[in-house]
């Protein structure tokens, strides 16, 4: 008997196919291994039935044939509905309530129970009332939320990051320009804005009663995202004290023309806002562009089809207004309120489906202010929903404005009753006309958008 | 990081967006662009922008929050004009001239430009002015806005950024910005529109690099970071120019070099733009297939004219010579005419080179070999009754773990390496794997029983199928049954009445059972020589 052919290989990771010429041993020619894998399996070598398959997708795509298929390294923020995965909105009020990727249901964000966590009513409403949180309360960058923080018991005013996981203290903004215009526990964040990967904010210093005039200081700080820095924007401060820019502080800001502005505001009787801008890293401090109305201050801005929108509030006796400024640098007021009455306002100017949204509020006071929701088009105001009468009727508490905040293409507001009613509604709109309530409750009292968490 | 991402898929005429989970939706398509059913999707990344093309009928760009747009979109037509716009501060002549930009929705950086309008006029000399430029042009795409840049006073020949014009509906802007104001940088020098629709691109040392259509014998590369800067200047011709309609056939980015094949060569592009040199690697047999090409660990595999190639630090061979050169050299196995149409992809798990062809007589890439690195050695062709192959690619699950996978002609995409047995259920994966045993063959020999080792499974059963005799012996009528829940078995006796003897034994293992797992460990079979006859 010749030697047996043996073909072996226990544990070593395939079995010898090869095909050998015939005068050597073994002479072992594979002609055929369909569906066979070398088994990489610890217990064994040889050959194995390859792994099975199954579908991605569960649908077929309806165009056709899979043609084709790439991996992209990087969730889309802006499709949470239709691509990767990442969490919605932040909305605070009684608590933090996180949205879903889907905006299907709430669920109460660990982000409330982090330190740092953000403060909603520890300055926006300076120098303004409860009324109105209509500034933005936080910038959203990739896998980011930036936000005005609030750490342990001392009440000083700080650049937190919520990931979705973790908050953490990025920089404390400094302490203000002049010693004894307000401790840390005066210094405020007023609006962030976010240009070119980097995230700018705007700060008021100081408690406005204590000064008069032009007593709201501030400042506008750059927060480079890289190393998260804060670098001071121009060199002079907002305020009153010599060599200040006058105008009270910083309360809206906006790039246009390649320029940031920046506008003010105190509402303190004798104070007109103004309108500064400045380029970051090229001018050495702001250039004035408008003096606008004595105790009116700027709430809120936006570009809208190539020119700078700004709206103002006022403090007493005139009509709060719209104003723009075109390309060319000519201003023009382009809607006036109806109202004189204190407090009568305009803000949260927001882009959605290319028209101009905002809010205007024509009176103040327990329970009389009305609030309405407009839209613009660059010709025309029409009025889109009347939100104390719709959704808060009957109630007599004041109507708190939070901010807009644009998510997957779509606007969400929210609105406050506060105390007595603490009830509140968070509105959406698509296009800018028509709104339609994502949530309501008798309790949250949202006072506003953190921000949007994208990965 | 883990949990991010989506994927981008062709299905028919049509473009998606597809969780990591499988769930598709449609994106919409620029005004005018179609998807071609016939062809398939490549594309690459750079700077989180994903450049898509092959299939789209022009090149398409996917920002990071789901929007195409055409990456090739027109340049300003005309030059801006200039004037005086008021009293300011500004004092002498100067010359202008702007491009369309788009703006990153979250971060509001710009992430892309297009090339530069025609330069300005001369303005007027300016006394204690401002600077008005109208004639803006209003971008017929989608744009963020327009950026005008500007010469110093003079008006000099450098251009530095002078002021954006946001949105896409002004058309005229006024700025009194002197010239220590103007921008830092000069403006960028390497804008430039894509020449025309890529069939071929990859991603390279931070730029991209592509071949269109229209020009076939170029190699085309974009501004440094700058997925969307395809200045006119950024071409290598691939020689030699004009030899045949298909030009280049195959970009193979290397670690510090980019192969770029046509038929019959490979060249290799070296260096960093602008210092970079075209380097023969040897007049080989070139890619076949764009999509043949697959890059692993710095090694380059591509499916040449007869056979599969690999181009690494030892230069270019044929891993195919000595095992499987009548797969590609002869009609017997695949559809050889369509070689131009195969695609493969690299298989992780197996680390394997997976090569798609078409079946001998076949008109879809419904076969694929692997070429197993560890063993060096081929299997196959692999088959699965499940659906018909049209593509594939390696794609990344929520864990960072990447996979691959095979898209069907019906619509579905298909993940591999399953632990599982089976796909889908609709037919059993068909083991077959036939060995042929010719140890001495001109000696006639006695095949006696055979022992084999399987690996244990629960239940299942092996079919083994002898044929003794010559080359030419018919399958045994009655096939050998081993049961897979023994490990070793002692099966009967492999000569048979009809086949009592011969020099030369085929064996045929199949198992075809849905979901069913089989392991050949090994196997022997004692002979008795019978002498020559």
């Amino acid at each position: 008997m010749a030697d047996p052919l043996r073909v072996f290989d226990l544990g070593q990771l395939g079995v010898q196919l090869v095909r050998s010429p015939l005068h050597q041993k073994p002479a072992t020619e594979v002609i055929r291994a369909q569906n066979a894998i070398y088994d990489k399996d610890e217990r064994g070598g040889g050959l194995r039935k390859r792994g099975g398959m199954t579908k991605l997708n569960s649908v077929a795509l309806a165009g056709g044939a899979a043609n084709g298929a790439l991996y992209v390294a990087f969730a889309d923020p802006g499709n949470p509905l239709s691509i990767g995965e990442r969490r919605g909105l932040y909305v605070f009020g009684n608590g933090i309530q996180e949205y879903s990727p889907d905006l299907s249901a709430w669920t109460p964000s660990s982000l409330a129970q982090a330190s740092p966590f953000p403060e909603p009513q520890n300055g926006d409403n300076v120098p303004f009332n409860t009324e109105d949180h209509s500034a933005p309360h936080g910038v959203s960058l990739p896998g980011r939320i930036y936000f005005r923080g609030y750490v342990g018991s001392a009440a000083f005013a700080a650049i937190c990051r919520w990931n979705g996981t973790q908050a953490a203290l990025i920089a404390k903004i400094p302490a203000p320009w002049q010693s004894g215009a307000g401790d840390d526990g005066d210094v405020t964040i007023k609006t962030f804005f976010v240009v070119d990967n980097t995230v700018y904010l705007a700060t008021g210093d100081g408690d406005p009663g204590a000064a008069g005039g032009n007593a709201l200081f501030g400042r506008v700080f750059k927060l480079d995202p890289e190393t998260e820095t804060l670098t001071q924007i121009g060199t002079s401060a907002w305020g009153s004290h010599s060599g200040g820019l006058l105008g009270g502080a910083p309360m809206a800001l906006a790039w246009f023309s390649g320029r940031l502005w920046a506008a003010g505001g105190t509402l303190q009787s004798g104070v007109a806002p103004r309108l500064y801008s400045i380029r970051p890293g090229v001018d050495e401090d702001w250039t004035l562009e408008e003096t606008g109305t004595a105790a009116h201050s700027y709430t809120s801005m936006a570009v809208y089809k190539g020119e700078l929108y700004y709206a103002s509030r006022c403090a007493v006796g005139t009509a709060s207004r719209i104003r723009k400024r075109t390309a060319a640098g000519v201003y023009s007021t382009v809607r006036t309120n109806a109202s004189t009455l204190v407090a009568n306002s305009y803000a949260g100017l927001e882009v959605v489906n290319d028209l101009l949204v905002f809010y205007e509020r024509d009176t103040a006071g327990s329970g009389g202010d009305t609030v309405k929701l407009f839209s613009y088009d660059g010709s025309a105001f029409t009025e889109r929903l009347d939100v104390r009468n719709i959704h808060f009727n009957g109630t007599t508490g004041d109507l708190s404005v939070g901010n807009p905040v644009l998510y997957d293409g779509a606007v969400y507001w929210p609105f406050s009753i506060v105390a007595p009613d603490d009830g509140s509604v968070l509105l959406k709109s698509t296009n800018g006309t028509s709104w339609s309530v994502l949530d309501s409750s008798a309790t949250d009292n949202l006072y506003g958008i953190l921000g949007v968490l994208r990965d | 990081m883990p949990g991010e991402g989506f994927y981008v898929v062709q299905g028919g005429t049509k473009l998606y967006s597809m969780t990591l989970a499988g769930v598709a939706t449609e994106l919409t398509l620029p005004t005018g662009i179609t998807v071609d059913a016939t062809k398939r999707l490549r594309g690459a990344m750079l700077n989180r922008q994903l450049v898509l093309c092959g299939s789209p009928s022009e090149t398409l760009w996917l920002d990071p929050y789901g929007t195409l747009r055409r990456l090739a979109i027109k340049s300003p037509a005309g030059p801006p004009i200039l004037a005086s716009g008021g009293a300011g501060t500004l004092t002498g002549s100067y010359r202008a001239k702007y491009t369309f930009f788009v703006r990153d929705k979250v971060s509001k950086a710009v992430v892309w430009e297009s090339s530069f309008s025609p330069v300005s006029a001369a303005s007027a000399s300016l006394t204690n002015a401002v600077l008005q430029a109208s004639n803006i042009e209003i971008a017929a795409d989608t744009v963020d806005g327009r950026r005008v840049y500007r010469t110093t006073t003079g008006p000099g020949t450098s251009y530095f950024k002078w002021v954006d014009v946001e949105g896409n509906l002004q058309t005229v802007v006024i700025d009194g910005l002197g010239d220590t104001g103007l921008g830092l940088i000069a403006a960028p020098t390497d804008l430039g529109t894509l020449p025309g629709p890529l069939e071929l691109v990859v991603e390279w040392k931070d730029r991209l690099w592509g071949k269109t259509y229209a020009a076939v014998d170029n190699l085309y590369y974009t501004g440094n970071r700058k997925h969307y800067a395809w200045p006119a200047t950024n071409f290598i011709p691939i020689r030699p120019l004009g030899d045949d309609l298909i030009g280049i056939t195959g970009l193979l980015p290397r670690r510090d070099e980019l192969g770029v094949g046509r038929v019959n060569k490979l060249w290799k592009v070296v260096g960093d733009p602008p210092n970079i040199q075209l380097v023969k690697v040897g007049d080989v047999p070139g890619p076949v297939a764009p999509d043949s090409c697959v890059v692993i660990r710095d090694r380059a595999f591509y499916l040449g004219a007869d056979g599969v190639y690999v181009w690494d630090a030892q230069g270019v061979n044929s891993i195919v010579d000595s095992d499987v050169k009548p797969w590609f050299t002869t009609d017997t196995y695949f559809n050889r005419s369509r070689f131009n149409r195969a695609f493969a992809r690299y298989n992780e798990a197996l680390n394997a080179y997976e090569l798609h062809l078409a079946n001998a007589g076949d008109s879809s890439e419904n076969r694929w070999i692997a070429y197993h690195l560890d063993e060096k050695k081929w299997l196959g062709p692999h088959k699965t009754d499940a659906f018909t192959p049209a593509s594939s690619a390696v794609l990344q699950d929520s864990n960072g773990v990447k996979f691959p996978v095979i898209g069907d002609s019906a619509g579905f995409f298909w993940k591999m390496n399953q632990a599982t047995r089976s796909d889908g259920g609709v037919a059993g994966i068909v083991f077959d794997v036939k060995v042929r045993h010719n140890h001495l063959p001109n000696l006639v020999k006695m095949w006696l029983q055979m022992a084999i080792f399987t690996r244990q499974e629960v239940f299942g059963s092996l079919t083994i199928t002898p044929a003794i005799g010559e080359l030419d012996a018919s399958d045994q009528a009655t096939p050998i049954s081993h049961d897979l829940t023994q490990e070793r078995a002692l099966l009967r006796r492999l000569s048979t009445a009809a086949q009592p003897v011969g020099a030369i034994c085929t064996l045929t293992f199949r198992q075809a059972t849905d979901d069913q797992d089989c392991t050949i460990l090994g196997y022997e079979i004692p002979v008795v020589p019978q002498g020559r006859r």
